[in-house]
């Protein structure tokens, strides 16, 4: 038996609770999308509003591409311990690894476009600014299925855990596959400007975003606990073999 | 009542052999899910609340029979999934398989309906892009039809798992039953949907 | 027993079609607003309540369960007439 199996564990499970408020900090306020744009301003307005908030969008946006990283660790943290929990092979543990880790570009290239467009608006023709931001903001939403993938597949593969008590309770299963299934509504975000479904909308950026970071904040909270667990486990000498 | 008390494999299911109900985790999806399709009935209601003629005018143009057979098309439906839910907690195999099949069969009728509804609309130029109504309109059809769809693949699934079993056990048991609980929330949210879009603008 | 629980489920089945056309029917034709909408958000209700019920056997299920659905529907039934009718 290894002396420890589950050695660094909780470093991978730390770096998610870790970057949620550091996020909200950075890409949330900082980066002003508390509230966001909306995408019916016209040029002109939206541009002085970047000219106006430039530096802060800056400082944020650096943030939040320095803190990105640990986003795939907390993903290799979901996989590893989804592993301790697998019975037949790791391809969902796989899924959740990948789906989790290509999330680290939804996070850093956006936020790469973002500081673009505040890296010197004041020079910038508005509607430049405007496409460009745009941009970011599609990349953002609507890549959602490489995030879904890997939420659904960590509902899954944590349900089916064979523990009498699982690693991760059932509703936070249930809660990452609803949320996951839930961004679908982001199809309709590039079809409108304005209202509940565009990028700044009630639906699809209030309660996306917030049930996002419910599912978030939940299961980074009971995956360090499951750590904890596995490891308070192991000492005592029983493992799930 | 008492389901399980005679199958053999209620084994290894203690709440099964005492004739508990077992908890199904998938209410846990069930309740976020209401929950999710709630606010989504708010914010119709509430952007609703902005433009009301034009909300009620665009409701006018859906074609409520359609929505009316599709109501019916899944609680019929829904009324062979549970039928055949019964049929599997008596042991019933082949009764389970025919009833599951009669509700494909029954239920792929409100594909149908919508593919021909869609296309009617979008044939009269009427896309998600026309108003803030069809807009909504395609956005929480579309989303329901989502779930109508991994409803049915688990319906179709458990059906051809009937062919390959001779006895049915617990755990057969369970995913049939969990697989019917969603499918009554695809109905349960379609009753909804059906009043508030088609409904509330029948007389505009 | 067996055959008791499925004509429950029949019942169940033809009430939910009645109340559906009656329903449909209200809205058609009953021109006194708001009543008729009213009425289809109430019978909504009723059908909701008997899928919840009769088909997901709802009063099988934990007290969190009965009371979070009952809560839902009623919260559903009363904001789309409330909001409707403050349009």
């Amino acid at each position: 038996m290894k002396k420890n199996p589950y050695r660094y564990y909780r470093f991978l499970t730390l770096a998610g609770i870790f970057m949620l408020p550091a996020t909200i900090f950075f890409w949330g306020v900082l980066g002003q999308n508390v509230p966001p744009y909306s995408a019916s301003l016209s040029a002109d307005a939206f541009a002085a509003e970047i000219i106006a908030n430039a530096s802060s969008i800056r400082i944020g946006m650096i943030g939040q591409l320095v803190v990105s990283f640990a986003y795939f660790l907390w993903g290799l943290g979901i996989c590893k311990v989804m592993e301790a929990t697998e019975e037949d092979n790791n391809v969902l543990s796989t899924i959740a690894l990948w789906g989790t880790g290509l999330t680290w570009i939804v996070f850093a290239l956006p936020c790469s476009v973002w500081l673009t467009v505040a890296y010197r608006p004041e020079v910038m023709d508005p509607r430049t600014l405007q496409m460009f931001f745009d941009f970011g903001w599609f990349f953002f939403d609507n890549s959602f299925t490489i995030t879904t993938m890997g939420m659904v597949a960590m509902g899954i593969g944590f349900l089916k855990d064979p523990r009498e008590v699982p690693l991760m309770p059932a509703w936070v299963c249930w809660l990452a596959i609803c949320v996951g299934i839930g961004f679908v509504l982001e199809v309709f975000m590039p079809l409108v400007t304005d209202g509940a479904f565009s990028r700044s909308g009630l639906i699809n950026y209030w309660i996306e975003f917030s049930a996002y970071f419910v599912y978030w904040m939940a299961t980074a909270i009971h995956l360090d606990k499951a750590v904890v667990r596995l490891q308070r486990e192991h000492a005592q000498g029983k493992g799930l073999a | 009542m008492h389901r399980g008390k005679d199958l053999p494999d209620a084994l290894g299911r203690p709440e099964l052999a005492a004739g508990r109900k077992p908890f199904q985790s998938i209410w846990i999806f069930l309740v976020a899910d209401s929950v999710s399709f709630g606010l989504l009935f708010l914010v119709f209601m509430v952007e609703r609340l902005g433009q009301p003629v034009l909300f009620a005018e665009s409701a006018h143009r859906l074609n409520a029979l359609l929505g009316l057979g599709n109501t019916l098309i899944l609680i019929t439906g829904s009324w062979l999934v549970a039928l055949a839910v019964a049929a599997c907690r008596v042991g019933s195999v082949d009764r389970t398989r025919r009833r599951l099949v009669a509700a494909i069969v029954v239920s792929s009728g409100f594909a149908f309906v919508k593919i021909f509804e869609y296309g009617s609309k979008v044939g009269d130029g009427i896309t998600p892009l026309t108003n803030d109504f069809y807009t909504f309109y395609y956005a929480l059809t579309g989303f329901h039809l989502l779930h109508y769809l991994t409803g049915m693949g688990a319906l179709i699934y458990l059906a051809v798992l009937t062919v390959r079993v001779h006895e049915i056990e617990a755990r057969f048991t369970l995913w049939l039953e969990s697989a019917a609980l969603f499918w009554h929330v695809v109905d349960l949210l379609w009753i909804f949907l059906f009043a508030m879009l088609y409904l509330l603008g029948v007389q505009t | 027993m067996k055959r008791f629980e499925e004509r429950k489920l029949g019942v169940a089945w033809l009430t939910l079609v009645v109340v559906t056309v009656t329903g449909f029917t209200i809205a058609e034709a009953v021109f006194i607003k708001p009543l008729s909408v009213a009425l289809v958000m109430a019978l909504s209700g009723v059908k909701a309540r008997l899928v919840l019920y009769r088909f997901m056997e709802l009063n099988e299920a934990p007290t969190g369960l009965r009371v979070f659905f009952n809560a839902w529907l009623l919260i559903c039934v009363l904001m789309i007439f409330g909001l409707y009718s403050v349009a």
